[in-house]
């Protein structure tokens, strides 16, 4: 924390870069910007404890502004969060050692569409929906429809690799993008180059998308559009043995057929998602498949995987069900729908290659469900987003009592994610598919890697030599 | 309070860990600030209640910087009463005594009667137009229309004798009280809530007719639960009321409004009392030429900036509002945007003299615009 000396020196600077009303040192702001979407913090505040807070929030309205509060920080030595809509689960914009927060939210311009190339210019700030909605009203779509869509921004999705429900068929964030614009820590401006695929060295594309303001800041973001499609259908199946859906959908996407839509859930899910919040007495494993495109060939899409889902044991539950999903596809976010505190739960999600994704699917519904049986664990789960060579398991825990205490329930909270973790490593997966690791998964981080890990350090000490850009997350060590 | 203590904290909760309706949220959209969401709002409830945070002008301003326009009740899959959360934050602030200081000065001049403008009985008179006393039809003009648009209660007034019904207004009308219920001064909209319940009654009203349509969702929703007698008494809006008389030949069109037109439905209409085809229908009998909907209308249609008293505690991120809605206005191609409420109609003028870059269409009244269709040619 700043001496109140410093911290009044510090914020005049910032007050001169930007203007005081996009500076706030107002107690209810800071407490604000102490939370996104990650629990351990809530965990905190529910029991009536501070959350760790900034010591500043600014709001810069242009890139120039960024980088005249990154020059202040990095004069400064000061800790600086990236925050965009708060959407993030895995406390990336968690401000640890306090600091400023740099608030995007003021970017919010649509600076470009280019109906040659189909793709959309846009500041960070840009609240998600709102960038599909304009895009709407001019026949594009940008087909990323993650289900924090109403509260993300543009440069969310990009800082923490995001994916969405129809990213089976149109890729995750960082298959969309082709250029970004970013600040780095020293405040100088820089682009990466104008398309993504090349042969001009290693990608500095990639070395932003999905560096979740460790090693820089978004400030404008180039991504791909689509046109609207023609037609998008659905349909729903019922497998009795979760290894069948898995084996369908395994087919689909080896066969290369292109659905915009493939999701499994599994009985426990299936029970306390599908039923529970979209109404469908269903019992045994739920699938939801989708096509889109011209009609014609969302149709082909959609016979050739009713073949192989009935060949698999599948029972066709019928297009409205499967319609009825994608209308509320987002309700399952809301309350009293969501899951959240009192229940403590997480989305421990990781993914894999098909041969072992059933594997891992298994391990970590013992490693949940047995080792913390004396809390009542309950392990769910669904597999939503599927690669040419694998698939993503979408897995959450539930305690539905957790202690009252505190420190008992961050600490039971750490001990259930350390051991999701650990099991995911173990069985051949990653810490995480497109949540974004921040500071809940960072510790973990240099155990993913081993030995690898130490190149993601020296990238982020040649960038960030003082360490300011988010500091605690990642596992990057500490400097400031 | 107006909400029990278990859906209070209900809603509190279901607002701290949620972000859904972020986007509907134009005052968000407006400040760009976490603490102006409603998850950020509903933080800083909670981190008040658990001691974390003080009760003060700084805490108190969140709060007062909303809309409260149900938008976002229905925008959520659960229709957690978000309003209700806010507008009882506001009351906990007002008990206090830890409200911004231009709440406190608002919440004295109502109280002192400094906001209610000129009697409406002197506006009609000064108009020409007659009243009878005693009348079972009462004319409710309310504040804002007696301050700011006293053109739509004459022409009202017009109307209603054109269509040979006689009515009367209160002598000495007193304010609904839904302003104090805004601000958080419940004991005050209680008592203002009995008194004009006592002067309706003794007035014998049959039917009310109000003009402004924040009014009248008070006395549906309000009045009553804040201990006003109205039992017997039917409220309704002006613009039902005209509609019947449109359709039942009451009045005659004489000369037709040139369109095309498009309408904003105002949110205690819209969405509380769900009237949207009486004004559409008007608009269709007076209109030549077509009625162009704008993208979000009915039910969806989000506030013009003058919901929550915004417009009077933080006028220029209202008038953000209102001009945000009169782009979408513009963008039907109408030349005439109308409103059935004069809070809309003001708030649409107060955002245009402010930046006089903002696009046609012109604003009308819908009582104003059926006063000139049906007047003679």
């Amino acid at each position: 924390m700043l001496t109140d000396f410093r911290h009044q020196v510090i914020v005049n600077e910032f007050r001169d870069a930007l203007g005081a009303e996009n500076v706030s040192v107002r107690p209810v702001d800071l407490y604000a910007y102490s939370m996104d979407y990650y629990l351990a913090p809530q965990i905190w505040a529910d029991r009536g404890l501070k959350p760790c807070q900034p010591d500043i929030v600014v709001h810069p309205g242009s890139t120039a502004e960024v980088s005249r509060v990154l020059k202040i920080a990095s004069r400064h030595r000061l800790p600086v969060i990236p925050y965009g809509g708060g959407s993030g689960s895995q406390g990336g914009t968690t401000p640890l050692y306090g600091g400023v927060v740099v608030d995007v939210k003021r970017m919010d311009r649509i600076l470009r569409i280019d109906e040659e190339s189909l793709t959309v210019t846009a500041q960070p700030g840009i609240n998600g929906q709102r960038l599909e909605w304009a895009l709407n009203r001019r026949g594009y779509t940008l087909a990323h429809y993650p289900a924090s869509v109403y509260g993300a921004t543009l440069g969310g999705y990009v800082a923490a690799r995001g994916s969405g429900t129809l990213s089976t068929k149109y890729g995750k964030a960082e298959d969309m993008v082709l250029s970004l614009e970013v600040v780095l820590p020293s405040g100088e401006i820089i682009r990466t180059l104008p398309v993504p695929n090349h042969a001009c060295g290693p990608s500095l594309l990639q070395l932003f998308v999905g560096s979740e303001g460790t090693l820089g800041v978004i400030t404008e973001v180039t991504i791909r559009i689509e046109p609207m499609p023609e037609a998008r259908r659905f349909n729903a199946y019922l497998f009795e043995d979760i290894r069948a859906g898995l084996e369908a959908g395994r087919r689909i996407m080896t066969r290369r057929l292109r659905p915009c839509t493939l999701r499994l859930y599994d009985d426990n899910s299936s029970e306390r998602i599908v039923k529970r919040v979209l109404g469908l007495d269903v019992r045994g494993c739920y699938m939801v498949v989708g096509a889109d495109g011209d009609a014609d060939s969302a149709e082909r899409t959609l016979q050739r995987m009713a073949a192989i889902c009935t060949d698999q044991g599948g029972r066709e539950l019928g297009p409205e069900l499967g319609e009825h999903w994608w209308r509320h596809r987002y309700d399952f976010y809301f309350p009293p729908h969501n899951l959240m505190l009192p229940e403590m739960s997480g989305t421990v999600e990781t993914t894999t290659t098909y041969d072992k994704i059933y594997g891992i699917y298994r391990a970590k519904k013992e490693a949940i469900e047995e080792g913390f049986k004396e809390f009542g664990a309950r392990y769910i789960a669904h597999f939503s987003h599927w690669f040419p060579w694998g698939v993503m398991i979408y897995d959450r825990f539930i305690i539905p009592k957790p202690p009252q205490d505190p420190q008992e329930a961050l600490q039971l909270h750490t001990m259930i994610w350390a051991k999701a973790a650990r099991t995911s490593l173990a069985c051949g997966g990653v810490l995480n598919d497109h949540h974004g690791i921040g500071f809940k998964l960072g510790w973990l981080m240099p155990e993913q890697y081993g030995p690898a890990f130490a190149v993601l350090q020296a990238i982020k000490d040649a960038l960030d030599p003082q360490g300011i850009m988010n500091p605690g997350k990642f596992g990057f060590a500490r400097r400031v | 309070m107006f909400l029990s203590e278990a859906e209070r904290r209900e809603t509190l909760w279901a607002c701290r860990f949620c972000m859904m309706c972020h986007v509907a949220d134009r005052v968000a959209a407006v400040l760009r600030r976490e603490s102006y969401t409603p998850r950020g709002r509903a933080n800083v409830l909670w981190a008040l209640e658990k001691g974390m945070l003080a009760w003060d002008a700084e805490a108190a301003d969140l709060v007062y910087t909303a809309v409260n326009d149900g938008l976002l009740e229905r925008w959520c899959v659960g229709n957690y009463p978000y309003e209700e959360l806010i507008v009882d934050a506001r009351a906990r602030f007002f008990q206090k005594g830890a409200v911004p200081e231009e709440i406190r000065r608002r919440v004295e001049a109502i109280h002192a009667g400094r906001e209610a403008g000129p009697a409406p009985a002197e506006i009609l008179r000064a108009a020409g137009v007659a009243t009878q006393p005693g009348s079972p039809w009462v004319l409710f003009a309310g504040c804002n229309a007696r301050r700011r648009s006293p053109q739509s209660l004459i022409h009202l007034g017009q109307l209603f004798n054109a269509a040979g019904i006689p009515f009367q207004v209160l002598e000495d009308e007193p304010c609904c009280g839904w302003t104090l219920y805004q601000l958080g001064d419940f004991e005050g909209a209680g008592a203002f809530s009995r008194r004009i319940a006592d002067r309706l009654r003794r007035a014998g009203a049959r039917d009310v007719i109000v003009i402004d349509a924040d009014c009248l969702r008070m006395f549906t929703t309000r009045t009553v639960r804040f201990g006003g007698e109205v039992s017997g008494i039917t409220f309704r809006h002006a613009v039902e009321i005209l509609a019947e008389w449109l359709r039942g030949e009451r009045l005659a069109v004489r000369r037709p409004i040139p369109g095309p037109v498009t309408y904003h439905d105002p949110c205690a209409l819209a969405r509380y009392r769900v009237t949207i085809d009486p004004p559409r229908r008007i608009l269709q009998r007076i209109v030549e030429g077509e009625l162009r909907e704008m993208e979000a209308g009915g039910p969806a249609s989000p506030c013009c900036g003058a919901g929550g008293m915004l417009a009077e505690y933080k006028p220029e991120v209202a008038q953000e509002l209102a001009a945000w809605r009169l782009r979408e206005a513009a963008e039907t191609g109408a030349r005439l945007l109308a409103t059935a409420c004069t809070r809309c109609d003001g708030m649409f003028r107060s955002a245009r003299e402010a930046d006089s870059s903002l696009p046609a269409p012109e604003v009308a009244n819908l009582i104003d615009l059926v006063a000139l269709a049906v007047a003679p040619a």
